[in-house]
């Protein structure tokens, strides 16, 4: 397993290398500067000139890259265009995408399982199910995340329609990022119930005289939950990513918003912080996500070579 | 001779989609709206037969069902070029990691075998795919700068890992497929093998690639233009529509629900098309293997 996981990281500092490097020659390319954001229409060509150098502007695309490769040696990334260490903002806004994942994620699993349990439970509602998830599949992040501020927060003023002040606040935007997702999950669980309800054991059971809800819980659900864990898991990379709209929608300040600021700032070193620690997160979840797909190829006899 | 019955239930995705497109491209052949200031927020309303608006007047006073078809349009062939993109790409990537001699660089040994290509191309698209495309694609959008290209550059380099891990993968199983292991051993060499025999499976495999990933895609254009990348300069796509008139929801939803629900049921349609491509294929695999 170490040599496996020590040739993936391998190529993930690769790739990284080269997008850094790809990232700066696209940024001296770019029209505009950090210095200009910073100095605006106030700031004389003196003035702009000092900005220019203490942005790192005036730098050349290899000495720039060789500024932030010991900045990432150092895990610091630099400082920020105001001045402020890039780790310090980025893991501030980190938490808060964290906790919004997180909602979200719990908020997916708890939607799609029920629902794709519900569904084979109670075969009547099933294929009005399947409709409004794959209704759901189909709408956009932002027309979800939308709809549902208009309706709650706007209309029912059930919820405060944007900002971060106490974890309750995460509810709305979670289930906005969590939908989709548990469209998803839906999909995922009744697939899988379908497959395993056709199954010798399941009949067996039935057999036995065991109950409905009991062949769910004490037999399909329990196989089911490491490859349910492992999709989900292959989903919590999403909520990163959709975590850009939903942020934007609900004023929050996570690494979504935090991305967008540095764009439009041209601030490379919060950029290139924002990207290295958002895909290191995805690359820990995909090794544990392979990890978990190894104890269920155990669980199955199925050892394969890492 | 016999004749197949046609049945026309299984053909409606098809019909829809072939005929869905083709009424918004009717109303783009009226050219693009104009801005009347006189007409900004106008309802939707039927006066008589020559007069009516179906869909109301933007905050500029342009005609909503030309500004949607024109946006449909936009959004679309982004999506559309920006997939192709990425399967262009993919299938470059796809015949590098065949035919290159890389060295397989490991830090427990040094290896000198003929799959070096597929080791690094394997090993560099799954560190790819630890990039969320979605922040990828709007970083490079705002470095490289908006426009109709741009987007289609960025979406094809964003989408490109995933279609690169899934090729890859189909190769690996066709590479044990009896006949490759025949034609290797009666000499045949590697540009033979994949110009005579993979090219034929690899083409089914993008056509239906294409498919797997354009509800993707078509989500992807849509959150990059909500999120302020622009597709174009004169047409504004259906995310930008969207965007620009949020928060008018409650006095003119004429302006924005008809351009998300344009956007629910274009991806809807690409879903579905997906699946029907999807049992397709799996039938074509059955036969193949």
């Amino acid at each position: 397993m170490f040599p496996y996981i020590a040739r993936k990281l391998l190529s993930f500092v690769i790739l990284l290398t080269f997008l850094i490097f790809f990232i700066l020659i696209l940024q001296k390319s770019r029209e505009g500067s950090a210095a200009l954001i910073l100095g605006g229409q106030r700031a004389d060509a003196k003035e702009l000139q000092l900005l220019e150098e203490l942005t790192g502007n005036k730098l050349s695309i290899t000495g720039h890259f060789v500024i932030v490769a010991k900045h990432l040696v150092q895990f610091d990334f630099g400082n920020t265009i105001s001045g402020q260490p890039v780790i310090f903002v980025v893991l501030n806004a980190f938490l808060k995408t964290i906790v919004l994942a997180g909602f979200a994620g719990a908020f997916a699993l708890i939607y799609g399982v029920s629902l794709g349990i519900y569904g084979h439970y109670n075969t009547s509602v099933q294929k009005y199910f399947e409709k409004i998830n794959y209704a759901m599949m189909s709408a956009p992040i932002f027309i979800i995340a939308l709809v549902l501020l208009w309706v709650f927060s706007l209309w029912l003023n059930w919820f405060m329609p944007g900002g971060v002040d106490s974890v309750f606040w995460f509810i709305l935007p979670g289930i906005a990022l969590g939908l989709k997702s548990g469209a998803h999950v839906y999909i995922f669980t009744d697939e899988y119930m379908r497959r395993e309800l056709s199954k010798k054991y399941v009949l067996t059971a039935k057999a036995y005289g065991y109950k409905k809800h009991r062949v769910f819980s004490k037999f399909i659900f329990k196989n089911m939950s490491l490859p349910l864990f492992s999709f989900w898991l292959l989903e919590l990379g999403s909520y990163l990513a959709g975590a850009a709209i939903v942020e934007m929608i609900y004023s929050i300040s996570g690494v979504g918003n935090l991305l967008l600021r540095a764009l439009l700032r041209y601030d490379v070193n919060l950029l290139i912080g924002i990207l290295v620690l958002v895909s290191a997160m995805i690359f820990i979840i995909t090794i544990v996500q392979e990890l978990v797909d190894r104890v269920y190829a155990g669980f199955l006899g199925n050892h394969d070579e890492f | 001779m016999s004749f197949k019955a046609v049945k026309l239930k299984d053909n409606i995705p098809i019909i829809f989609v072939i005929a869905f497109p083709a009424v918004l491209g009717i109303f783009m052949l009226f050219g693009r709206p104009q801005i009347h200031p006189q007409l900004a927020y106008q309802k939707p309303y039927i006066h008589g037969i020559t007069d009516f608006s179906l869909f109301g007047y933007s905050p500029l006073g342009e005609d909503m069902l030309g500004l949607m078809a024109w946006g449909y349009w936009q959004t679309v062939l982004v999506a559309v070029f920006g997939r192709g993109l990425a399967l262009l790409l993919s299938f470059l990537g796809l015949f590098i990691a065949w035919t290159f001699v890389l060295p397989r660089l490991s830090i427990f040994k040094f290896q000198f075998k003929s799959h070096f290509g597929f080791f690094w191309m394997s090993r560099f698209s799954e560190a790819f795919m630890t990039i969320p495309s979605l922040l990828l694609a709007l970083s490079l959008g705002y470095l490289i700068g908006e426009g109709f290209y741009t987007m289609i550059i960025v979406i094809g380099v964003s989408e490109w890992a995933f279609n690169q891990k899934w090729l890859l993968g189909r190769l690996n199983e066709y590479k044990r497929f009896p006949f490759i292991e025949a034609s290797k051993a009666m000499g045949g060499g590697k540009l033979h093998i994949y110009g005579r025999h993979f090219l034929s499976f690899i083409l089914s495999d993008l056509f239906f690639l294409f498919f797997l990933y354009l509800p993707g895609s078509l989500l992807t254009v849509t959150a990059l233009e909500f999120l302020g990348l622009s597709s174009g300069s004169e047409i504004a796509g259906l995310g930008s529509i969207i965007a620009l008139n949020k928060d008018l929801i409650f006095f003119y939803p004429h302006v924005i629900l008809p351009p998300s629900a344009l956007i629910i049921i274009t991806v809807f349609i690409s879903l579905v098309l997906k699946n029907k491509f999807m049992t397709k294929f799996t039938d074509l695999n059955k036969v193949r293997a």
